[in-house]
């Protein structure tokens, strides 16, 4: 298959069906995509102690992160250099050493080749020791505490790859001025039969769906407004569209700016309903978001959603006792997503809001939640048609207001409220804007040419 | 355990059961307490450990689950079948619950504690079919109009969930 065969023509917005189906160019996106792109492997808090490890995927390939006796995170293949036997078979742990259950060679914490059974006997003494370690990814590099990894030797720094998504990320997720986050225990894990893409795409700026596909969950909120749910405004919500044009596409949606910074009446009302110490919490929370943003000449109140390029997804909810969620989209095949899902909430918390979070987090983005299987049904339904897919299908349509990325009349509504949209990283968009997804396939075909 | 509790405690799994089934979800909903705690926690696999859950108890460490329901959240869930655009649920998942190998024992406080392993098969639009199966461990009220469920922990034996959960075990 050659590079041109399927047609991604992101400047008019039209996007060749099999790019979501064909087997071969899914072997291709394993070369080109996943290993030329920094690949979210987990977060500090989840590994602290010099030896502790969690197992994770990069695309189809088992990994070990882990923190050696040096403090240094490692990527480490799961797979024996003598003949691929894996060497962890557990999701999590803590470990000195790793031990392959076939002919039991050995592998230290930063996966060097220790220990040979017969290593006399059979191999006279001679094994090069240093050229037979775990494969090690050459590049790992963490924002924030939040750890990436790459195959390529040469990609550009995570800094960099990131690029202006850092200024939204400081105060949507790392949040050093909290006091920094935690990613808890437990995670899910379920399959979406669906191709990889159409899942990252829709965190990277689909916002368009939400009032359709999450309509029961925008109307029980609005009619059954009890507790700690209530009713949600789209219409003011924005979206940002990083390495716009021509850079590392990465997206951001339903974000909501202001000159002033968010009011926590909303926040402290929960916490009233959890008590003296959430209440505290919140006010102090209140005090040092408005304490980092002082010298922000745009005031970040909130995100829903984030794509980092290519497969790494953050869903946030709407005030601060709501917990974050972090999502994987593990490619397993051209139709089918091995979806991973992480929950993150405020480190300094007190345990009754942390428990407050997370439970909301449960009860909405997430495997059993009131929104993700909506999602997971269309993509299932849309995967039956695509299976069924011939040579001549149309393409998918991705082109609304196709002429008009940049919308001025945006920019002047925000003005009058104060908001200089220029000041912000990145090109600003409206809630209902496909420039996000245009980008997103922009960027991919890049890579793949 | 007597064969009269453990009898008693399998009709009323096997009510319930039936009443998800036939999509009888508010009769359902009549049947959880006022204090309820459902909860699904995430399996795990931890080097040194047989154990794939941790502890989901009120003092358990925050963790996140598949389901951390109370009553209320229960009645969210029941409220966005209601509007007929809960679109995994349209049309209605067709689902059989076996629930078997049911014991039970009295509790303090006219409570009993019931375990009980179920297979749900759940299928999609004719065609898409998932398997769940795995274990539980209920909390039941007596009172005058029979059980009440107080609290239940499902324990899947799947680490891995063939498709988003949009059914309730």
């Amino acid at each position: 298959m050659t590079a041109t065969a399927w047609e991604v023509d992101a400047g008019q917005g039209l996007v060749d069906t099999g790019i979501f189906t064909d087997p071969e160019l899914y072997q291709r996106e394993l070369d080109q995509i996943f290993r030329q792109t920094w690949l979210y492997v987990g977060h500090d808090s989840q590994i602290p102690e010099p030896g502790d490890y969690l197992t994770n995927y990069l695309a189809e390939t088992e990994v070990i992160v882990i923190r050696g006796k040096d403090q240094r995170v490692r990527v480490l293949r799961n797979q024996c250099a003598h003949r691929g036997n894996k060497v962890c078979l557990f999701d999590r742990g803590n470990a000195r050493a790793f031990s392959c259950t076939f002919h039991g060679w050995r592998y230290d914490d930063a996966g060097q080749l220790v220990g040979v059974p017969f290593l006399s006997e059979g191999y006279h003494g001679e094994v090069d020791f240093a050229g037979w370690g775990l494969q090690r990814a050459p590049r790992v590099e963490s924002y924030g505490g939040f750890i990436f990894a790459s195959w390529d030797p040469d990609i550009v720094g995570l800094d960099s790859y990131l690029g202006d998504l850092r200024w939204y990320l400081d105060r949507l997720l790392v949040q050093e001025f909290l006091g920094g986050v935690e990613v808890v225990g437990g995670r899910q894990r379920y399959t979406m039969p669906t191709n990889w893409k159409l899942l990252a795409e829709n965190f990277q700026g689909d916002d368009y769906h939400v009032q359709i596909t999450h309509a029961s969950y925008l109307r029980v909120l609005a009619e059954e407004s009890q507790g700690l749910r209530g009713k949600v405004n789209l219409n003011d919500r924005l979206q940002v569209a990083v390495g716009y044009p021509d850079g590392i596409a990465h997206g951001l949606g339903a974000l909501k700016v202001g000159a002033e910074p968010k009011d926590a009446t909303r926040e402290l009302q929960i916490a009233e309903q959890l008590g003296p110490e959430a209440v505290e919490w919140i006010r102090e929370r209140d005090r040092r978001v408005r304490e980092f943003q002082r010298d922000d000449p745009v005031k970040l109140h909130l995100c829903s959603n984030i794509n980092v390029f290519p497969n790494f997804s953050v869903v946030s909810g709407p005030n601060a006792i709501f917990g974050t969620g972090l999502l994987q989209w593990h490619p397993r095949g051209p139709m089918v997503t091995d979806v991973w899902q992480w929950a993150m909430v405020d480190r300094a918390a007190p345990e009754v809001v942390k428990r407050t979070a997370l439970r909301e987090l449960v009860g909405a983005q997430a495997a059993a939640g009131m929104l993700a299987p909506d999602d997971s049904e269309n993509f299932e339904r849309s995967s039956d048609n695509l299976a069924a897919r011939r040579s001549s299908e149309r393409p998918f349509h991705y082109a609304m207001a196709i002429d008009r990325d940049d919308d001025p009349g945006l920019r002047a509504r925000l003005a009058a409220e104060g908001v200089d949209v220029d000041a912000l990283p990145g090109l600003i968009g409206p809630y209902v804007w496909e420039v996000n997804q245009r980008q997103f396939y922009r960027y991919w075909a890049e890579l793949l040419s | 355990m007597t064969a009269s509790l453990r009898e008693e405690v399998e009709l009323f799994l096997i009510h319930e059961a039936e009443l998800l089934d036939t999509l009888q979800f508010h009769d359902w909903y009549a049947l959880l307490a006022d204090d309820l705690h459902y909860v699904i926690p995430a399996a795990e696999s931890v080097q040194g450990t047989n154990r794939r859950f941790d502890e989901t108890g009120r003092d358990a460490a925050p963790r996140f689950h598949l389901m951390d329901e109370t009553k209320a959240t229960m009645w969210l869930r029941i409220r966005q079948l209601d509007t007929g655009m809960r679109h995994v649920e349209v049309p209605a998942s067709s689902t059989d619950r076996l629930i078997t190998n049911v014991t039970a024992r009295e509790l303090l406080d006219r409570a009993v504690e019931a375990k009980s392993k179920f297979l749900v098969v759940q299928i999609r639009h004719g065609v898409h079919e998932s398997m769940f199966t795995g274990r539980r461990t209920d909390r039941l009220r007596r009172t005058e109009d029979g059980f009440q469920l107080v609290s239940r922990r499902v324990e899947f034996t799947q680490t891995v969930l063939s498709r988003a959960l949009s059914i309730f075990f």
